[in-house]
């Protein structure tokens, strides 16, 4: 018998996800938001994350924090109680233990449940795991379904297809179908070429990345570099200005402005002010 | 005693350093040139029908499908995998395998298409539908 391959949009009401945030531990959390009735009116409410089940992109510079970014969502969804798995493409896993500990002291995180919660996929030394996507994906469906992961990382997707650019657009997609059939909420962490604009979704494999995924997070960094820079910022030559903007997400409202963010100095993200307020602050 | 002296235990993170393969390329590539044969109407019918040279091909076309889909190889790494032309990698996967499917029906005489392609590419859909 052919397996019906369309259905009335009724037919979907029971399978719909419910709307709702998966905590990054930054304020971008307060960044994507939803609309409900309310007492016969429309209402804009924080969603508290990012939406449930997406599988978002972030891209940037090197040096913007992407990395960073995607490190403290994994401590903060495991200080929650929920399990992440890391696939750690750049960043050798003894090398994440540490940046993992140290991040979650900062924020004051129990690092228990961060070492309870966080599974590594060390994609880093083991060649075949980048070359063979679907060695990876077997491993990455083991490990979802031994600890019942619900969240994934990868940092970054643009390690899979380092050599073969052309080929980003279907390995992106074999991995995001994959997230999506395992129902995990994702991030890839995504590396921008040289000649694409710091500013814009682009990254390595073009807007491949970006068109496929849910939603993209662009993260950039300016130096101050001369004196009309200096009076436009109020920071002095030679500072560094970091912003942080959601550049697009098809499942939920979200905010489009770039906003400034800080590095602490133990690597965690904070995000401040909309730029626009920060260049008029007096 | 370590604990009054107060040594802290080193906490241990899962890390998964090894690839755990469920299927390897070999297994799958076999799956689909045996369901290449179950379309074609198995291969008795391959033998009556005197198209057991058809065989090598569908075997050839079953790799170059699933190195493509599997571990999404270039053409060329292919072409260099299996000793064969990128131009026969091209062809192979870019048979239609609908005309491919008119044509082992009865339902069209000719077809331009790389038929070993396209039955490759049919079987190995059957396979991903059924797992």
């Amino acid at each position: 018998m052919v397996k019906k391959e369309f259905c009335k949009l009724e037919e979907l009401e029971g399978k719909a996800p419910e709307i709702f945030g998966v905590s990054t531990g930054t304020k971008l959390d307060q960044l994507f938001w939803k609309i409900e009735k309310e007492k016969n009116k429309i209402v804009k409410k924080p969603l508290g994350g990012i939406p449930y089940l997406s599988v978002m992109n972030i891209t940037g510079i090197p040096d913007s924090g992407k990395s960073l970014f995607a490190e403290q969502f994994a401590i903060t969804q495991a200080n929650e109680g929920y399990k992440v798995l890391f696939v750690t493409v750049e960043s050798p896993a003894n090398f994440l233990y540490t940046s993992f500990k140290t991040k979650a002291e900062y924020l004051k995180v129990d690092f228990s449940k961060v070492v309870n919660n966080v599974i590594v996929i060390d994609a880093s030394a083991k060649e075949e795991f980048r070359e063979n996507p679907k060695a990876l994906m077997d491993t990455m469906a083991e490990a979802i379904k031994e600890y019942h992961t619900t969240n994934v990382v990868i940092d970054s997707i643009t390690g899979l297809y380092e050599h073969k650019e052309m080929m980003a657009r279907q390995i992106v997609r074999k991995f995001f179908n994959f997230l999506k059939k395992w129902k995990q909420t994702g991030l890839f962490v995504s590396q921008k070429r040289s000649a694409q604009a710091a500013e814009t979704a682009e990254a390595a494999g073009g807007l491949a990345v970006a068109h496929i995924v849910d939603g993209t997070i662009v993260m950039d960094k300016k130096l101050i570099e001369n004196k009309w820079e200096e009076n436009l910022y109020r920071l002095p030559v030679g500072s560094t200005l970091r912003t942080i903007r959601i550049d697009g997400c098809r499942l939920t409202g979200h905010d489009t402005k770039p906003w400034i963010f800080e590095i602490s100095p133990a690597g965690t993200i904070d995000i401040l002010t909309p730029l626009e307020k920060f260049i008029r602050r007096k | 005693m370590d604990e009054e002296k107060g040594e802290e235990k080193e906490e241990k993170m899962k890390v998964i350093k090894e690839p755990i393969i469920k299927e390897n390329v070999d297994e799958l590539a076999e799956k689909v040139f045996h369901e290449c044969i179950n379309i074609l109407g198995g291969l008795k019918k391959l033998m009556e029908y005197r198209n057991l040279t058809w065989l090598p091909s569908l075997a050839e076309a079953s790799y170059v499908v699933v190195l493509k889909e599997e571990l999404m190889k270039t053409n060329r790494e292919i072409a260099e995998m299996l000793g064969i032309t990128e131009q026969t990698v091209r062809n192979i996967l870019q048979a239609d395998e609908e005309e491919v499917k008119k044509y082992i029906g009865g339902e069209i005489e000719k077809v331009d298409e790389h038929k070993a392609g396209g039955i490759a590419k049919l079987a190995y859909k059957n396979i991903k539908r059924k797992s």
